[in-house]
């Protein structure tokens, strides 16, 4: 396989990303999310402010995008993984993991002591792998419970 | 850093989580104990119980409040062996202890009420100042950072022994004047906090142009004030000077990755390549002057000083510097904070936006103060203006003078280059 290369994403891959978003979701999510997603396309989105502002990176082998990751830092000293997602076809590769890390990455850089993400059900074994533990669960805005799973950032 | 074997793996994320969780686990300890060193020292055991079980066991579902039961347990243990509690505070431990519910999830660092209290607490409590600038540093970055006393003695270049000392006599200092554990109210919260601004300013300087050794900057200085001081202003979101700060180390911060060159010499402000600032940080460092100046606060020394920054954050090059503006919030400056080095700097802003005659003649008074006498920074911005006159003789001289001053190495060979002319 070649090789996975991790870039910040550019404004104008906007309507891309929220393509391999919408695929990503539709092959992950469990059935009535499926429904709710097929029924309002507009559920699914990618602020233009967060590609302005650097907070999303993407994952390209050769010149194709194959997955892509966003940040957001949150008062204090807490980020927030917000999505992640990976092109159907690609997963098992470790794309996302390469992703995870990049994220880690940044959120180290402006100091950040930990990151945490709402996990569906289906990704909790990833995120387990990827050194994040459980401590809570939330609901989302689409109805299902998401598991709240940090990892701390290692400062050095 | 994905190559660690397991064990090592498992022992960073203990430390990882020490370090998140030190804060609240000392301060909630302290709550029960009333005593700061003994608390401490609890958490540490706590700590040393982690990194022998979670390597088998796996690092637990809330880490903080497997830290917190641990340490409670060996509090009861210590008291039931050495008797030295009374009574009165014994019950509530063994309750609290005995309580099998694991404690509310607090995953974007929300924290309630309490908790809070306590961590509010435990930072006034070591920038106490009743200690000493080096002890409530050493004591900050223990407690609220949760450094190990090595980690501190390597970020200060000095033996660990020296902190060792430092954090045992801040604690029997703290415990012999029986300073109360807890939050100060009224006249005495705005000096007491003072004190706690300039621990956390003072702690991110040395590390961010670092007094001594090789290295012009140590960064973990820096992440840890940063740290700290955001834990801080969630505390206390109402006191403007703590935004303030917070959004001066964030936008000082920001420019970390640009401030020196791959063989570690420093690169000055405006010689910096810009895009390697860090965005994420500068934003953020505006959102918390933002909060300032809706706080009423745009005059604090810490707003001023952010206000400067942003200025130069705001400016996609050198060259599109505000300097009229930033030459402004310094005579804001030395007015409400006034000091040789905010004349020094007031000089240069001066100089940038009228000229250098301008900033020669603001340096005039400095050259009596005492202070100042051993200041490089004093003769390498005197030197700075001179070359600008093209008086360049007298500018190498001033260079040569203030090499001798400095005591950083990186910095030593820059004015030394200058000094022969040769930058």
């Amino acid at each position: 396989m070649s090789r996975v290369e991790i870039r910040i994403a550019r404004p104008d891959e906007r309507l891309d990303l929220i393509e391999l978003q919408r695929r990503a979701s539709l092959a992950s999510e469990d059935e009535d999310v499926r429904q709710k997603l097929q029924d309002d396309p507009g559920l699914i989105d990618l602020d233009e402010e967060m590609l302005a502002n650097n907070e999303v990176v993407v994952a390209e082998i050769g010149d194709r995008i194959v997955g892509f990751a966003t940040i957001i830092a949150h008062e204090g000293n807490d980020a927030e993984l917000e999505g992640l997602f990976v092109e159907p076809t690609e997963w098992r590769k470790g794309i996302g993991t390469a992703l995870v890390h990049a994220i880690e990455r940044e959120a180290a850089a402006w100091g950040a002591s930990r990151i945490h993400v709402l996990a569906n059900q289906n990704a909790l074994t990833f995120y387990e792998a990827a050194g994040f533990s459980r401590i809570g669960e939330k609901r989302t805005e689409l109805g299902p419970m998401a598991a709240v799973m940090v990892k701390p950032v290692g400062s050095r | 850093m994905d190559k660690l074997s397991p064990e090592f793996a498992t022992q960073r994320a203990v430390e990882a989580v020490w370090r998140i969780e030190a804060a609240k686990l000392i301060a909630g300890l302290t709550k029960m104990t009333r005593d700061v060193g003994l608390a401490e020292e609890l958490a540490s055991d706590a700590l040393v119980v982690a990194l022998q079980q979670w390597p088998e066991s796996g690092i637990p579902q809330n880490p903080g409040a497997w830290l917190m039961q641990t340490a409670k347990r060996r509090a009861i243990d210590q008291f039931r062996r050495n008797k030295v509690m009374t009574q009165k505070a014994m019950p509530s431990l063994t309750y609290e202890a005995e309580l099998k519910e694991q404690e509310a999830p607090d995953y974007d660092e929300r924290l309630d009420d309490d908790v809070k209290d306590n961590v509010l607490s435990l930072i006034f409590t070591a920038c106490h100042p009743i200690l000493g600038p080096d002890a409530r540093s050493a004591l900050t970055l223990r407690l609220v950072g949760g450094l190990t006393t090595a980690e501190i003695a390597r970020a200060y270049l000095v033996p660990e022994p020296t902190i060792q000392q430092r954090i045992v006599r801040a604690k029997k200092t703290l415990a012999d004047a029986q300073v109360p554990f807890e939050v100060p109210r009224g006249e005495e919260r705005a000096q007491r906090l003072g004190s706690v601004l300039e621990v956390l300013y003072l702690i991110f300087n040395e590390g961010y142009s670092a007094t001594a050794g090789d290295d012009w900057m140590r960064t973990e200085l820096c992440d840890e004030a940063l740290r700290v001081g955001r834990i801080l202003a969630q505390l206390a979101p109402d006191e403007p000077e703590v935004h303030g700060l917070v959004a001066l180390m964030e936008i000082q911060a920001s420019r970390s990755p640009a401030r020196v060159k791959p063989d570690g010499t420093p690169i000055l402000l405006l010689d910096q390549d810009r895009s390697r600032w860090n965005q994420i940080l500068i934003r953020r460092g505006l959102t918390e002057l933002g909060k300032t100046i809706e706080l009423g606060g745009a005059l604090g020394p810490y707003a001023l000083q952010a206000a400067i920054a942003a200025c130069h954050a705001r400016a996609r090059k050198a060259a599109d510097t505000d300097w009229k503006r930033i030459a402004s919030f310094y005579d804001e400056l030395s007015i409400v904070a006034p000091s040789p080095v905010v004349e020094l700097n007031r000089a240069v802003a001066h100089s940038m936006a009228h000229g250098p005659e301008a900033g020669l003649r603001l340096l005039e008074p400095l050259m009596e103060v005492p202070s100042m006498r051993n200041y490089h920074l004093l003769p390498s911005v005197r030197g700075d203006f001179l070359s600008r006159l093209g008086r360049h003789e007298e500018a190498r001289a001033e260079f040569a003078r203030a090499a001798e001053m400095t005591g950083n190495a990186r910095e030593r060979e820059l004015l030394l280059r200058r000094a022969s002319g040769n930058a």
